[in-house]
């Protein structure tokens, strides 16, 4: 046999011997599957945990106070029910609603009098203060200060041409409905907001899917850790000699070596080709659509990966000492690289952090694909990046590998 | 309990306090994790986030009055000015592209005849580009936008609609309207202040929710309890098979005793390791874990639990391999579900009910409890009850499944 079938053959071996261990399979299959199929169904775009309960006490029931409910229930984040102020108060102690909005009767009499009207918004204070919800109250709010503007300065206009107060109460009013009416069908200035996306239209996400992220980032993560648990293996047959026994046999060390590094990769690219089949087909997750960058993607993150296996392999001595370095080099980055959270959603200095491992050029990569349904073109610096990782990674490991 | 189960105990504690790796494992990583998540999400539940500057592109293809007091006013000043960046490009496609490459948070297009449209009474659009991948600086963005042109329509309103009122009423004519209107212009600048509806937003009663890495020290101090109790449980697999268990029962230390020291140590064991991570968290994080009895009390039955959990899961691992894949297998999800990593008060109904079945989720309600300030083991009761029932089935089951045959 030559030099590279041999290789080859102590590749497809290690395959072979993963596949039969259960162990190596909850950990490289199961697992991330199911931390994806829980993390998407309580952030998942079908989920109703990806809608805030709301409820509106709407002690008025006018066209005004209308308005609070018509307004959320148009929110696809924000979950809508109506529900009496006794009521409201105990949705909100039982956590159930993470925010009531009380609108007291007499709103809109308020309002069309020229006073001052009240809504509180009462929020658990378990969820913290509902900035989105605070931002829908304020813009409606807004709509019926433009109302009431319009009405006190027609009123004001209308006393003072005629010098009669007491037809004041009456054109305000009127003028209050009209200024209203201008609001439908088109409201008097329009935001179009586009999500700007090369998915194709169908395909274009309008809600943060926690499918999207999660599929991804558990991927990202576990491919991470078979790695170790590969550098794991290594390390015990170092331990054990069976590594040093090979060395006995006719074969080159490069192959040896290359056989079981071409196996970890080899091992790396069935698992994320399960895990992107798996999430597309069952789960529905969208792997964006340009299956070349997919594929690049993946070829360079299980380069830096197998690469950061072998370094670790090399450096480490025993297999304990893999088990504790285990969570710094799996866990910490891919939390960090935006693995278990959109990066978005962190502080600026860890967002650059993101950038200091290779799971968060992944992740990068990733969004960029899914997210953003962008191609080949986009994904070139990522790959780089961890192509870049993976070099750094092989030349430390194989330069200061030993067999024994 | 005799005091040879006691010895067989302390022989153990006194093996695994040795263990470098162990401590390493179950109390640095912890303290790590905990503050990582601290970190990362305290600025959103507390309200504070800070978001950096939020690169916006602005394309003007109006140039009016209106569209440079929105630019150059609002965007360019102020505090919406010290949010933002903003720069210009010459087309929306341009625009559009910035955003979509994720270059830009989002992107402002004014097409022309906005401001010729507002000054005019007619309907009039802008147009925003948002990074489906930033979608909370967008967010933002888009609500400042809004605002704006609320400012806008404020004026645009009160005064089309006082002159189609005034005509209507017949109070003026259509001529005075017009030759009214340039100092109507200025007269509406003393209503515009007016609010209208006055917004309170208040907290409802209940406990503060606390601090997040408060939480997290709960979330992941709980769950690398379970960690630390399988590693302790695998040790009673290990000496299964090595024969030292068999050896053991060749003494005249009956089996019970031996099972008893080792489930002793096991509870042990949970009960250092999480007093110590109080210890670490209270001084390093400055961590209020609340009344010393009560959390005493929450550790005593929590450490309790995990042990039955513990002694369960060899005596279904059955080896100590097993346990090594096994155990994080049961436990990673079992957290989560508990609310180790987001809150229960995230997820939805049914899964909430759910995660009443987990160890993880009384105990954080216990220790969360005491937390926000409980002084009254009559607080904490359902969590108590809930592990000690949970301690007594486990421990039972796993113990007898344990049979040193």
């Amino acid at each position: 046999m030559t030099a590279l079938r041999k290789a080859w053959t102590i590749a497809l071996l290690s395959l072979t011997i993963t596949a039969r261990d259960r162990g190596a399979l909850l950990w490289r299959l199961a697992m991330p599957l199911l931390m994806t199929v829980l993390v998407g169904a309580v952030f998942g775009e079908g989920a109703a945990g990806a809608r805030t309960p709301v409820a509106v006490a709407d002690e008025d029931d006018s066209t005004y106070s209308r308005l609070f409910a018509e307004r959320l229930g148009k929110e696809p984040t924000v979950g809508l029910r109506k529900t009496t102020g006794v009521e409201a108060r105990a949705l909100l102690e039982d956590g159930r609603v993470a925010a009531v909005i009380f609108i007291p009767k007499g709103f809109a009499a308020r309002i069309n009098t020229g006073k001052d009207a009240d809504v509180s918004v009462r929020f658990d204070p378990r969820r913290g203060p509902p900035m989105l919800v605070t931002e829908i109250v304020r813009e409606v709010a807004m709509r019926l200060a433009v109302d009431a503007i319009a009405g006190e300065f027609t009123a004001a206009l209308a006393v003072r041409e005629t010098q009669d107060p007491s037809l004041g109460p009456a054109v305000r009013r009127r003028a209050i409905d009209r200024a209203d009416s201008r609001w439908s069908p088109t409201p008097p200035v329009t935001v179009n907001v586009e999500v700007a996306s090369a998915l194709a239209p169908d395909r274009r996400q309008r809600l943060p899917t926690g499918m999207e992220q999660a599929s991804p980032g558990f991927a990202v993560m576990f491919v991470m850790m078979a790695a170790a648990m590969s550098a794991a293996t290594l390390v015990v047959e170092r331990q054990n000699g069976t590594l040093a026994r090979l060395m006995t046999t006719p074969t080159r060390r490069a192959s040896i070596l290359g056989g079981k590094i071409s196996g970890i990769y080899l091992q790396g690219v069935v698992q994320m080709g399960i895990l992107i089949i798996v999430g597309w087909g069952l789960l529905g997750v969208n792997w964006g659509q340009a299956p070349a960058a997919l594929a690049l993607l993946v070829a360079t993150y299980l380069f830096s990966a197998t690469g950061l296996g072998v370094m670790l392999a090399a450096v480490v001595r025993t297999e304990a000492q893999v088990s504790t370095l285990f969570p710094v080099v799996t866990i910490i980055p891919a939390m960090l690289g935006g693995a278990w959270w959109p990066i978005e959603v962190a502080p600026r200095y860890m967002q650059t952090l993101a950038y200091a491992v290779p799971q968060g050029w992944a992740m990068t990569g990733f969004v960029n694909i899914i997210t953003r349904g962008l191609g080949l073109a986009e994904v070139l610096p990522q790959a780089a990046a961890l192509a870049g990782f993976g070099i750094a990674f092989f030349v430390v490991g194989i330069l200061l590998f030993r067999f024994e | 309990m005799t005091s040879k189960a006691l010895f067989i105990a302390a022989k153990d504690l006194s093996i695994r306090a040795r263990d470098r790796r162990a401590l390493v494992v179950l109390l640095a990583m912890p303290m790590a994790l905990i503050f990582i998540l601290g970190l990362v999400f305290n600025p959103m539940w507390q309200g504070t986030a800070e978001f950096q500057r939020i690169p916006v592109v602005v394309v003007d293809q109006d140039q009016g009055e209106i569209a440079r007091l929105l630019v150059e006013q609002v965007l360019g000043t102020g505090e919406i000015g010290r949010m933002l960046r903003v720069d210009h490009a010459g087309q929306p496609a341009d625009a559009r592209n910035l955003v979509l490459r994720g270059r830009r948070a989002a992107g402002l297009v004014i097409p022309r005849g906005f401001s010729q449209a507002v000054m005019t009474g007619r309907p009039a659009r802008l147009m925003l580009f948002t990074d489906p991948a930033q979608s909370i600086r967008a967010g933002i963005v888009n609500s400042i936008v809004n605002r704006f042109g609320a400012e806008v329509v404020k004026r645009q309103v009160a005064i089309t609609v006082a002159a189609e009122t005034l005509i209507v009423e017949r109070i003026m004519t259509p001529a005075t309207v017009v030759a009214a209107i340039p100092s109507w212009l200025k007269d509406v600048e003393q209503f515009t202040g007016r609010q209208a509806v006055a917004i309170a937003e208040e907290r409802g009663s209940g406990p503060r929710f606390p601090a997040a890495i408060d939480y997290y020290a709960v979330g992941m101090g709980v769950m690398y309890l379970l960690f630390g109790v399988s590693m302790a449980s695998q040790s009673i697999l290990v000496e299964r098979r090595e024969g030292t268990l068999a050896r053991m029962r060749t003494t005249p230390t009956g089996s019970s005793d031996i099972i008893a020291g080792k489930l002793l140590a096991t509870f042990l064991t949970g009960l250092v390791q999480f007093s110590l991570l109080v210890l670490f968290t209270s001084v390093f994080y400055k961590v209020r874990w609340g009344s010393p009895l009560l959390l005493l009390l929450m550790i005593g039955a929590t450490a309790l639990a995990a042990a039955g959990l513990g002694t369960f899961l060899a005596a279904l691992a059955r080896t100590p391999e097993a346990v090594e894949s096994l155990a994080p297998a049961i436990i990673l999800p079992m957290s989560f579900l508990g609310g180790a990593m987001f809150p229960v008060y995230f997820m939805p109904p049914w899964l909430e009910y759910v995660s009443r079945l987990t160890f993880n989720r009384w105990a954080l309600d216990g220790f969360l409890a005491i937390m926000a300030g409980a002084q009254t083991p009559v607080a904490i009761w359902q969590p108590l009850l809930a592990l000690l029932a949970m301690s007594v089935v486990f421990l039972t089951v796993g113990a007898w499944r344990l049979r040193f045959r």
